[in-house]
């Protein structure tokens, strides 16, 4: 086991990007220290440790800063070889960064949309959505998670969406429909936020819709990372 | 790895740096392919390998497909371990760095390089914009000091990842800097970066496959001709 000092989390609480990283070091059972940031207030840390973006998550490994939480993800993967999160083939490697950052760019980009506009645009945002989900929907089909029996980096990847997704629905009032349209997606929500790393590592429900719901009403597009 | 008998064909076009990409990192390998050059209509092939995006390049592997470029290129790396040199750099926390440089350039100069193609040529909006474009590659040239380690290229002294996803943009950025008459490869602002992007140009695995400027400008007349009369998809 690594020391604790030697691997320092800054995160948000609220955070989906935040809590992908943490479900990882706790997949590959790494001991990190973790520091909660005030977004409206950044720690001189988190500016000096990421001050391109000067968002979180950060990891700081033995000093070294790494940014970005898919980079993050196969950085742990790299340097903890337990528990390996990434398939050794390239073909499989090369399908679960293809769904990760589908899911990063487009399916983000569509539910920030579906969560912040109104009318028409969001209208058109949520269809977008769920031909996104159709394809994930697809994936899916004949295997328990993305990653297959058990969770994985893809998995990781899509995670937010199992969760933080219906809190968005329910802070800013829509409805994607995939229980209803996306029988695949729907039983993979259900199996990966009752996996053990994931169940004991999310935000309380109620606070984060709260959270979003005023983060809606600020009508800010600074997001709250989603690095 | 060996690369005998595997057939490789990629489905692109000359003009798109992001075809480029994976033409560097073939020949990096020194392997052969078939080049599938798509025009302004998709072909079949491309909308059955790439159904989710449609869009080049697809590389197609013993029939398998791969999208994405930098997935591609990783693909490319990973496949083939003992032709060529390594694309990625061997140190995790160095490849860390690449893919974060990676990200950023993806997320700021695809969309510049867009915003500037049809802007008037020496028009305010197109200074101002070229300005913003310069300050990225401002950022990015702290990275190519830190990268690089007073080596060639990002990559040390072969190109890498970053070269490559970075390199790759230079045939836009050349030709806007003539269509435009804007000003980004400024020596005083950027002198590694300029001195590093003539480097890449002359670099053997990109040499061939980098357009020569007024090809590009010629081509960029074509696509906005044929953008402003078809819908965006």
């Amino acid at each position: 086991m690594v020391a604790s000092a030697a691997v320092r989390l800054f995160g948000m609480w609220a955070s989906p990007a935040v809590r992908r990283v943490e479900w990882a070091l706790k997949l590959k059972g790494i001991e990190y220290e973790y520091i909660e940031e005030d977004l409206s207030n950044k720690s001189s840390s988190l500016l000096e440790f990421n001050p391109i973006n000067k968002q979180v998550p950060v990891l700081v490994h033995n000093g070294n800063p790494i940014v970005e939480s898919l980079v993050i993800l196969e950085y742990i993967d790299e340097t903890w070889k337990d528990n390996p999160i990434l398939p050794v083939d390239p073909l499989e490697r090369s399908k679960a960064r293809f769904w990760a950052t589908f899911v990063d760019v487009k399916c983000r980009e569509e539910s920030r949309k579906a969560f912040f506009m109104e009318g028409e645009e969001k209208e058109k945002a949520i269809e977008n959505l769920q031909v996104q989900l159709k394809a994930l929907d697809e994936e899916l089909e004949g295997k328990k998670f993305f990653s297959g029996d058990h969770i994985g980096y893809t998995d990781l990847a899509v995670g937010w969406m199992a969760f933080w997704l219906g809190v968005g629905e329910e802070a800013a009032g829509f409805k994607a429909n995939y229980d209803l349209k996306f029988p695949n997606f729907s039983r993979w929500m259900k199996d990966f936020l009752a996996e053990p790393v994931i169940k004991d590592n999310l935000p309380p429900r109620e606070k984060t819709v709260e959270f979003f719901r005023s983060f809606k009403q600020l009508g800010s597009c600074t997001k709250v990372n989603q690095k | 790895m060996t690369s005998e008998g595997n057939e490789i064909k990629l489905i692109g076009a000359w003009p798109s740096p992001f075809v480029m990409r994976v033409r560097i990192a073939l020949n990096l390998k020194k392997l052969g392919y078939e080049m599938l050059e798509e025009t302004f209509k998709k072909s079949e092939l491309l909308l059955k390998s790439n159904p989710v995006y449609k869009k080049m390049p697809v590389l197609i592997h013993d029939g398998k497909p791969i999208c994405e470029s930098m997935i591609i290129v990783e693909y490319i790396d990973e496949t083939w371990t003992s032709d060529g040199a390594s694309i990625l750099p061997s140190d995790s926390y160095d490849r860390a760095i690449a893919r974060f440089w990676t990200a950023y350039i993806d997320n700021k100069i695809p969309d510049a390089i867009s915003k500037l193609r049809p802007m008037v040529r020496g028009s305010v909006e197109a200074e101002a914009e070229a300005e913003k474009l310069v300050a990225t590659l401002q950022v990015i040239e702290e990275a190519f000091e830190k990268c690089s380690k007073g080596q060639s290229f990002f990559g040390g002294n072969n190109i890498g990842y970053l070269d490559i996803a970075l390199g790759s943009c230079l045939a836009w950025i050349k030709a806007l800097e003539k269509m435009v008459e804007i000003k980004i490869l400024i020596k005083e602002k950027i002198p590694g970066l300029v001195s590093w992007s003539e480097r890449f140009c002359a670099h053997d695995a990109v040499r061939e496959v980098m357009p020569e400027t007024d090809k590009m400008v010629e081509f960029a007349k074509v696509l906005l001709s044929v953008m402003a009369t078809t819908p965006a998809n």
